[in-house]
């Protein structure tokens, strides 16, 4: 009897909870088109019932191109067991739309549900999702929009520019100038990309590299583009490296055990731009872990590029000789960077290990590739050879000697 | 040696299929196989499956140029979450493979979830939505909500659709 009375509660609750919820999809939320006045288009989507319900949808188109537009249907039933379904509206293209971006938003939306009986609604607000319909009207002429984006490491950056031909005609040539200005806004570098040509509404790319000639720190790159003799820039702000202060190395000089040691911590401001306020803590563990002491430096400020020495202090009465983690953490402009030690004390000194760099190649496998490259170079080399000394030598010899004979 | 004419054009037989034999083999052996996704894929999935055989990395650009590529170095599986838009892939072993498109469809997929005195509405799709809140018929609102991300709002109607 309580069984099933839990388990009348379990599933009243599992109805209530999922009546509770709203959902409603619909794929893809937009349709892009060209502009071709007078054509029909079919524009596919499909409507998702992600909450596996039964429910009536409405469907209605809104915006500047609404009466353009002609639905298969107004309404559509979903059942529970519907996952998805796909509907269909035609396009008819207006005529004499002006240049730019022109839109439709196809509205499907659920109507509120009703508790039966009571006539009330579970959730009283309606939702809907929308599928856009979009038209680009070319402008007049060339016509072109562009973005710059930047990839690549600290020792190499790519510049790629991603044009659009937004006008009715094609550009014969383009290209651009990148200048890469520094946080102070002085020109460090001006680099030139390929040229391409670009038709009516092409999409295409122009790129320059720049093996890395700068510090770490932050950028712009400003492109001055010239499409047959106009001229456009575009900008980006980017960064080479990471904005980090490095910790490069911690010494203790003149100890004795159970008097106080001084940290000697150098530090190097990598960045372009002065680090300000910075300090250092360092925590020393005890072989379950726990802590033992926790030290901070005072705060300092760092010149671009340059490289300081912080210092911190360990009161090592009552420690005994022997290997203690630790750790060092970095805080500096509202960033913070950690890296695990250990702490060798001894009688007379103290060895900090655990810092240093594990240089290895970037991508182990190529060599690898590099090795069976060749090898297949090899191959082919001596097939050509075999091949070439067979048909116009060794033949042509057996041929003769065949026909003297 | 004295050798006939047959014995010479067997010759001939034996090096030209015997090279182009070879060269197939080269050919098969030094370009990935590219096993999924199919080419030309259009789905609302974001995160795709990348399987192929004799590759160690993939290239995925937005144009068929691959002049900004993205290298991701891998072997034979991958899940990648990309955004919504159409991608050219191909996969580098020692040869490229062929290259193929993907495309990723936006899906706009709003919940709306009874919170008492107003309404959580949550981006459940995979791209920013512009979600207007209505109150009998007039909009009092929009919220930009990224995937995933909620918002609570009060209201008659709510509308989503993909954010420029």
């Amino acid at each position: 009897m309580n069984k099933k009375f839990v388990l009348v509660l379990c599933i009243l609750a599992i109805v209530s909870l999922a009546s509770n919820t709203l959902a409603l999809g619909v794929t893809p939320g937009r349709t892009s088109l060209d502009y071709s006045p007078g054509q029909e288009k079919d524009i596919t989507f499909t409507i998702i019932n992600s909450e596996h319900k039964e429910m009536t949808l409405e469907v209605s188109v809104q915006g500047d191109m609404n009466s353009s537009i002609i639905l298969e249907s107004t309404s559509i039933k979903m059942e529970s067991s519907d996952e998805e379904k796909k509907m269909h509206a035609k396009l008819i293209m207006p005529n004499n739309l002006s240049p730019g971006k022109h839109n439709a938003n196809i509205v499907i939306a659920q109507k509120p549900e009703k508790k039966e009986g009571s006539g009330q609604a579970i959730i009283g607000a309606v939702l809907a999702v929308t599928t856009q319909v979009s038209i680009y009207v070319p402008y007049p002429g060339k016509y072109l929009e562009g973005e710059i984006k930047v990839s690549g490491t600290e020792k190499n950056k790519r510049f790629a520019i991603t044009l659009l031909s937004l006008g009715t005609e094609d550009i014969g040539k383009v290209g651009a100038a990148i200048h890469v200005y520094d946080s102070s806004g002085k020109e460090v570098k001006i680099l030139n990309t390929n040229e391409i040509s670009l038709r009516s509404s092409e999409t295409r790319e122009i790129y320059t590299d720049w093996d890395v000639d700068a510090p770490d720190g932050r950028y712009k790159a400003k492109a001055v583009l010239n499409y047959d003799g106009q001229e456009m820039s575009l900008e980006k702000d980017f960064e080479i490296g990471e904005f980090l202060l490095d910790l490069q190395q911690i010494f203790v000089k003149d100890f004795k055990l159970g008097g106080i040691a001084k940290f000697d911590m150098l530090v190097k401001n990598k960045w372009n731009e002065p680090i300000t306020n910075a300090y250092a803590e360092m925590r020393v563990y005890d072989e379950q872990m726990q802590e033992i002491v926790d030290m901070k430096s005072a705060t300092y400020n760092i010149p671009a590029g340059e490289q300081t020495t912080m210092n911190y202090y360990w009161d090592t009465k009552d420690v005994k000789q022997g290997l203690y983690n630790s750790n060092v953490i970095l805080y500096y402009n509202g960033k913070k960077t950690q890296q695990d030690l250990k702490l060798d004390v001894g009688q007379d000194k103290i060895d900090v290990i655990g810092l240093g760099y594990v240089i290895s190649s970037e991508n182990s496998s190529s060599g690898g590739n590099k090795g069976l490259v060749t090898i297949l170079i090899v191959v082919i080399v001596f097939l050509l050879l075999v091949n070439l000394a067979w048909f116009f030598v060794f033949r042509k010899k057996k041929m003769k000697e065949h026909n003297k004979s | 040696m004295e050798i006939t004419k047959k014995q010479i054009y067997a010759i001939d037989a034996i090096l030209i299929v015997g090279t182009l034999a070879v060269l197939i083999l080269i050919a098969g052996y030094a370009q990935p196989l590219i096993i999924a996704p199919i080419n030309e894929l259009e789905t609302s999935n974001t995160s795709v499956l990348f399987s192929f055989e004799k590759g160690n990395a993939i290239y995925l650009d937005d144009n068929p140029d691959f002049t900004s590529p993205e290298k991701i170095f891998v072997k034979d599986n991958l899940i990648i979450n990309l955004k919504p838009g159409t991608y050219y892939w191909k996969a580098e072993g020692l040869l490229e493979s062929e290259v193929r498109t993907l495309t990723i469809n936006s899906e706009v997929d709003l919940r709306l979830k009874d919170a008492g005195e107003n309404y959580e509405v949550v981006n459940s799709g995979n791209t920013r939505l512009k979600v207007g809140i209505y109150d009998n018929n007039t909009l009092v609102g929009n919220v930009i909500l990224d995937v995933d991300k909620s918002a609570n709002v009060t209201g008659t109607k709510v509308v989503g659709g993909q954010y420029e």
